[in-house]
C-alpha cells in the first residue's frame, strides 16, 4: 500500500507542476533506514522521491527558511508543493496562523500515515549496523552484521508521537490534496486512545524534578539542533540567543548547567503557544535528551487553560498573543 | 536561618505609585526595585534568568487588567505570566517564586498585605527545602 501512495504522490506532483515550482519531498540515502529531505525544482526530479515508513523528518521547518527566501531557487516564481504526515500539516497550519508563510504560495500534500519508524530505535534494537530492511506487513526484515536475519515489529520502532496518537488529528483546512483514503484514515484515529499524559511534573516534587532535569539537561551542548529543527521556533537570525548588541546576555553565567537550564526555560517559554508537539527537537538531539518532557507539559498546559491546540486551524491566532478587550483572561 | 534574600520588584511607572514605592522602600529594604514603562512590557525571559541565577523572588506590579493606561497591556501579560509559573513548574522551580500583583496606582493597603503575603510564601519554600 505504501507503494501505491508513493505513486499517488508522484503523479498528483506530474498533475499539478507548472514551470517555476517546487517541491520538497523525502528521498533515499546511503543508509537504509535514512530519509533525507530533498528538494525538487524541475519536472523531471519528481521519480526520485520516497515515500515510506521511514520518512520521520518533518518537513515543515523549512518554510520558515522559505519565507526569508532562503532556499528559494532563482526562477522561482510558482508554487511550494511541500508533503506532510498529518502531524506535519499541523505544524504548517501553525506557521499559516502565525503568519510566518504566505498560505498562497503553499501546496500541502497530506499524506495517509500509519505509523512512521524511527531508524535510530530500529539501530538500537539490532544493536548496531543494519545493511538491509525489508517491510512485511506489519514487521521489519532486517539483515544486521554478518548477514544475522532479525524480524522486528514495526509498532516498536515508532516513533514517540505515532503512538500517543494525539497528533494525528487533520486540522480545519480546505485546501490541502490528500492522499490515500481519507475516510479510512479518519476512522483509524478515531479509534485511538486519546488518554490523558501522565508527566513528571505531576508526580514529582520541585526538588525531584529540578534534580532530574539537571541530570537529564547537563549532557546538552547547546548545539541548537533542537532550535533550528523546530518549526514553533522561527525567529532565526532574531533569536535572543543570538543578539550582540541587547542588553541582556541571556546565558552568560559561569556555570554551563545553569545556562543549558536557563536555554530551555526560554526556548520553551517562546515556543510554547505554537509548539505542535511534533517531537522534533528531541528527534534532532545529538545527545538524546529527552525534551518531550517539557514540550508535552506545555501543549498540554495550552489545552487545559486556553483550550487551545496549536496547529489545529489555519487562522486561530494564539491565546497569548491575541487579547481584545472584555474577553475571559484565561 | 535568616539568610539574605534576593527580591526583585518590577513596578509600573504610573504616576501615583511612588507613595506605596516607597513605603515598601521602607519596610522590605531587601527588595530591589526596578522601574518598568508597563506591566504588559515586562519581557518574561528576565524574571526566568533572574531565578534562574539565584533569584528568590520576582513580583511585577501594574494596574487591573481593564485599568491599564496601555488599555491591553497588563491583560496580555496576565496570560503570559500564567506560563513564566508553568515554565518554572515545568523546570522543577517553585512556581510560587513569580507573583504578579494587580492593583490601582494609588493603592498602598492592599499592596503590603499581598507583599506580605508573598513573603511569608518565599519563607515556607525556604523552610521546605531545609527540611527534606
Ligand atoms: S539538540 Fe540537544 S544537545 Fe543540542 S541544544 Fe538541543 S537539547 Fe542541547
Ligand atoms: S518544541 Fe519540539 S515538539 Fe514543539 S514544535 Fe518545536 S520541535 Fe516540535
Ligand atoms: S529560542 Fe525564542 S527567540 Fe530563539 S528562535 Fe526560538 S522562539 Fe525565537
Amino acid at each position: 500500500m505504501k507503494k501505491q501512495i508513493e505513486k499517488n504522490i508522484k503523479s498528483l506532483l506530474h498533475s499539478i507542476w507548472k514551470s517555476g515550482d517546487m517541491a520538497i519531498s523525502w528521498t533515499k540515502t546511503s543508509i537504509p533506514g535514512k530519509r533525507t529531505p530533498f528538494f525538487i525544482k524541475n519536472k523531471n526530479q519528481i521519480d526520485q522521491l520516497v515515500f515510506d515508513t521511514f520518512c520521520a523528518v518533518s518537513l515543515a521547518t523549512y518554510l520558515t527558511e522559505f519565507n526569508r527566501k532562503e532556499i528559494l531557487p532563482e526562477d522561482f516564481k510558482g508554487k511550494l508543493h511541500i508533503t506532510c504526515k498529518p502531524c506535519d500539516a499541523r505544524s504548517v497550519m501553525q506557521l499559516f496562523s502565525d503568519m510566518q508563510v504566505s498560505e498562497e504560495l503553499v501546496n500541502l500534500i497530506v499524506i495517509q500515515c500509519d505509523g512512521i519508524a524511527d531508524e535510530s530505535k530500529l539501530t538500537k534494537i539490532m544493536s548496531g549496523y543494519v545493511s538491509n530492511i525489508e517491510e512485511e506487513n506489519d514487521r521489519f526484515i532486517c539483515k544486521g552484521i554478518g548477514g544475522t536475519e532479525k524480524s522486528v515489529p514495526i509498532r516498536d520502532c515508532w516513533l514517540d508521537k505515532c503512538s500517543d496518537g494525539k497528533n494525528c488529528d487533520l486540522p480545519y483546512y480546505y485546501g490541502y490534496y490528500f492522499v490515500g483514503n481519507e475516510t479510512e484514515y479518519r476512522k483509524r484515529i478515531s479509534n485511538l486512545l486519546h488518554t490523558k499524559t501522565d508527566l513528571v511534573q505531576d508526580t514529582m516534587s520541585p526538588k525531584e524534578l529540578k534534580k532530574l532535569v539537571n541530570k537529564e539537561l547537563s549532557s546538552c551542548i547547546r548545539c541548537n539542533a533542537c532550535r533550528n529543527v523546530c518549526p514553533a521556533c522561527f525567529c532565526s537570525d532574531r533569536c535572543v540567543f543570538e543578539q550582540p548588541k541587547v542588553n541582556v546576555k541571556y546565558l552568560d553565567s559561569e556555570d554551563a548547567s545553569k545556562n543549558n537550564i536557563l536555554y530551555h526555560m526560554i526556548r520553551f517559554n517562546h515556543v510554547a503557544p505554537n509548539c505542535t508537539g511534533c517531537g522534533e527537537c528531541e528527534r534532532a538531539c545529538p545527545m538524546s535528551i529527552p525534551l518531550s518532557m517539557f514540550y508535552k507539559y506545555f501543549n498540554r498546559l495550552m489545552w487545559e487553560e486556553f483550550e487551545y491546540k496549536p496547529g489545529k486551524t489555519n487562522s486561530e491566532r494564539q491565546k497569548l498573543l491575541s487579547y481584545h478587550l472584555g474577553e475571559d483572561l484565561v | 536561618m535568616a539568610s539574605k534574600k534576593l527580591i526583585y520588584l518590577f513596578p509600573c511607572l504610573a504616576e501615583k505609585r511612588k507613595k506605596v514605592l516607597q513605603k515598601i522602600e521602607q519596610e522590605y529594604p531587601e527588595i530591589k526595585i526596578v522601574p518598568i514603562i508597563c506591566a504588559g512590557r515586562f519581557n518574561t525571559d528576565i524574571a526566568l534568568k533572574l531565578i534562574n541565577d539565584g533569584a528568590d523572588g520576582i513580583v511585577v506590579l501594574g494596574c487591573e487588567p481593564g485599568d491599564c493606561h496601555y488599555r491591553e497591556g497588563s491583560a496580555i501579560s496576565e496570560r503570559r505570566f500564567l506560563l513564566v509559573k508553568h515554565t518554572l513548574k515545568a523546570f522543577g522551580f517553585e512556581e510560587e517564586r513569580f507573583q504578579a500583583l494587580w492593583h490601582k496606582p494609588s493603592e498602598v493597603k492592599g499592596v503590603m498585605n499581598e507583599l506580605n503575603l508573598f513573603m511569608e510564601k518565599l519563607a515556607s519554600i525556604e523552610q521546605k527545602g531545609v527540611e527534606e
